[in-house]
């Protein structure tokens, strides 16, 4: 499957990327489920052994559980530091995981909008994506792996703390949810404290989608939940929800207020953009990111013609380092990529 | 303010705050030396200043049951109370259990409660990962009820009802 995986980049995004309702703010709503097997220790006190044991008896779990989608198992250590990147860059796994130096897992649906991480922080990690804000979905889904697993797993639960995990601040739900959002005006006006002011009062986390704390490159950014035990799973979501709501409502204003202004200006900048994206005989990745953020903003504002979001959104991922490399079918050092990559967004956003 | 509670200086360098008390036998004799921290660590074969042994005392002093928290450890794990404090990080399911009574306070100031009110496993595993503990308390249940112990009946009868939603005492194979 990975070698179909690699084969098919282009026709391929992945679920975050797909599309779903209100993507011109939210790209996608993730609920990720962390679970432990009782009578082993964490992973920080675990021996190799125990560690090698716990990932042997999930892989076998995952493997002979009837999920309604089949799902594949790499053990990550027999896997190309490359590929790794590849699932990294796609999402279905966090960076820290794809570099770790233990016995790990990870197990995916052939659509990737499932995927489960074998000795992560915790034992077990699952999460579903979906396309837009649908949390309630991402929700159900993730729930459904997670009850054909608790049938064959014995998972570490307590009547007080419920779930128990390696990190006290995962305890209780063991849930995460987060929507990804893309907030491009709200960048250009300077108005990103009104998100991080809201973020606060409704004790979520902020945090830009590429880096930690930083400003993400694409104006991309994660609203998750920080609180996990003394609630349930469905005042979470009703939360991230009501924040997304939120941010929704301040970025489609700061959109407005930018057309108000000077609508031509905005237009001149976003052509610029695109013309930057078409002419480039080689760019970086960090600015491939931020120009397609910009020419996505002005899809959605209807300021460009002639480029659908389907284009833009297969560049996002396309253009990423792992990506360009993969479709090459061979390793290309950093100047000669940024070239491949000029290349690329030519052909694809080129107007015929 | 009585001259004892002045400012007393160190008796080595005469010039910094003596911070440092020290009682020390000379000739068998217990004597009091008063020194700054620079000067104590400058003495041959002293133990060094440890935050963490400095902090254990002036929690000892102000709560002796948080001292017996901070060497309280966990037969599985091996984990003690200050690696957690320090870390955060757990060792293994049982910790909950024995760190419990800290647990509760912390838990409470990250979260919006200290009781789980979500999702419970409902899977066959979690039953059958039970069911000998689960076993031995219900015979011993019936056993109490046929002594007519009501005082230990309904013990156990909690004990059996918290545990078949509970398994985090589970052990290993």
């Amino acid at each position: 499957m990975l070698e179909a995986l690699s084969n098919n980049l282009q026709d391929n995004v992945g679920e975050w990327l797909r599309g779903g309702p209100e993507d011109d703010v939210v790209l996608s709503t993730r609920v990720r489920l962390a679970r432990n097997i009782a009578g082993y220790p964490f992973l920080s006190r675990a021996s190799p052994q125990q560690i090698a044991r716990i990932e042997e008896l999930l892989h076998e779990k995952i493997l002979s559980c009837r999920f309604r989608e089949r799902m594949n198992y790499y053990r990550l250590n027999e896997l190309d530091p490359l590929l790794r990147q590849l699932l990294v860059e796609r999402h279905l796994m966090g960076r820290d995981h794809a570099e770790a130096s233990w016995v790990r897992g990870l197990a995916f649906c052939a659509d990737e909008h499932l995927s489960l991480m074998v000795n992560e922080e915790d034992h077990l990690r699952m999460q579903a994506v979906c396309g837009g804000l649908q949390p309630r979905r991402a929700f159900e889904e993730v729930c459904e792996v997670d009850d054909a697993l608790a049938e064959v797993i014995p998972f570490a639960f307590s009547a007080r703390y419920g779930y128990l995990t390696a990190c006290p601040t995962n305890v209780g739900t063991g849930m995460r949810a987060s929507v990804m959002v893309h907030l491009p005006a709200l960048i250009m006006t300077r108005e990103m404290d009104k998100v991080i002011e809201m973020s606060r009062r409704l004790k979520l986390a902020l945090r830009g989608l590429y880096g930690e704390g930083t400003r993400g490159s694409a104006d991309l950014y994660q609203i998750s939940n920080r609180v996990s035990l003394g609630v349930k799973e469905e005042k979470i979501l009703a939360e991230v929800s009501r924040a997304a709501g939120g941010v929704m409502s301040l970025e489609r204003n700061a959109r407005e207020n930018l057309l108000r202004e000077d609508r031509s200006a905005l237009q001149g900048r976003i052509e610029r953009a695109l013309e930057l994206l078409r002419e480039a005989s080689m760019i970086s990745s960090e600015e491939t990111l931020h120009l397609l953020s910009q020419v996505r903003m002005g899809v959605h504002m209807s300021l460009v013609k002639g480029v659908g979001l389907k284009e833009l959104n297969e560049l996002l991922l396309l253009t990423l380092p792992a990506h360009l490399q993969t479709i090459e079918g061979k390793r290309v050092e950093r100047l000669k990529r940024n070239e491949l990559r000029a290349a690329r967004l030519k052909e694809k956003l080129s107007v015929d | 303010m009585n001259g004892a509670e002045e400012l007393r200086m160190c008796q080595e360098c005469g010039e910094r705050e003596a911070t440092v008390h020290l009682t020390i036998l000379v000739d068998g004799d217990p004597t009091q030396r008063h020194l700054c921290e620079r000067c104590y660590e400058k003495q041959d074969g002293v133990p060094p200043l440890s935050p963490t042994k400095i902090l254990s005392q002036l929690i000892g002093a102000i709560a002796p049951e948080l001292q017996l928290l901070s060497v309280k450890q966990c037969p599985r794990c091996g984990i003690n109370y200050l690696e957690f404090r320090q870390t955060l990080n757990l060792g293994c399911p049982n910790d909950y259990e024995v760190f419990a009574p800290a647990l509760d306070e912390i838990l409470g100031r990250m979260h919006a409660g200290n009781r789980h009110m979500g999702k419970v496993p409902r899977g066959a595993a979690q039953r059958i990962a039970l069911g000998p503990r689960l076993k031995v308390l219900r015979r011993q249940l019936e056993q109490a009820v046929r002594v007519e112990d009501y005082e230990g009946a309904a013990g156990l009868r909690d004990q059996i009802r918290e545990l078949e939603q509970d398994s985090a005492g589970s052990p290993e194979q």
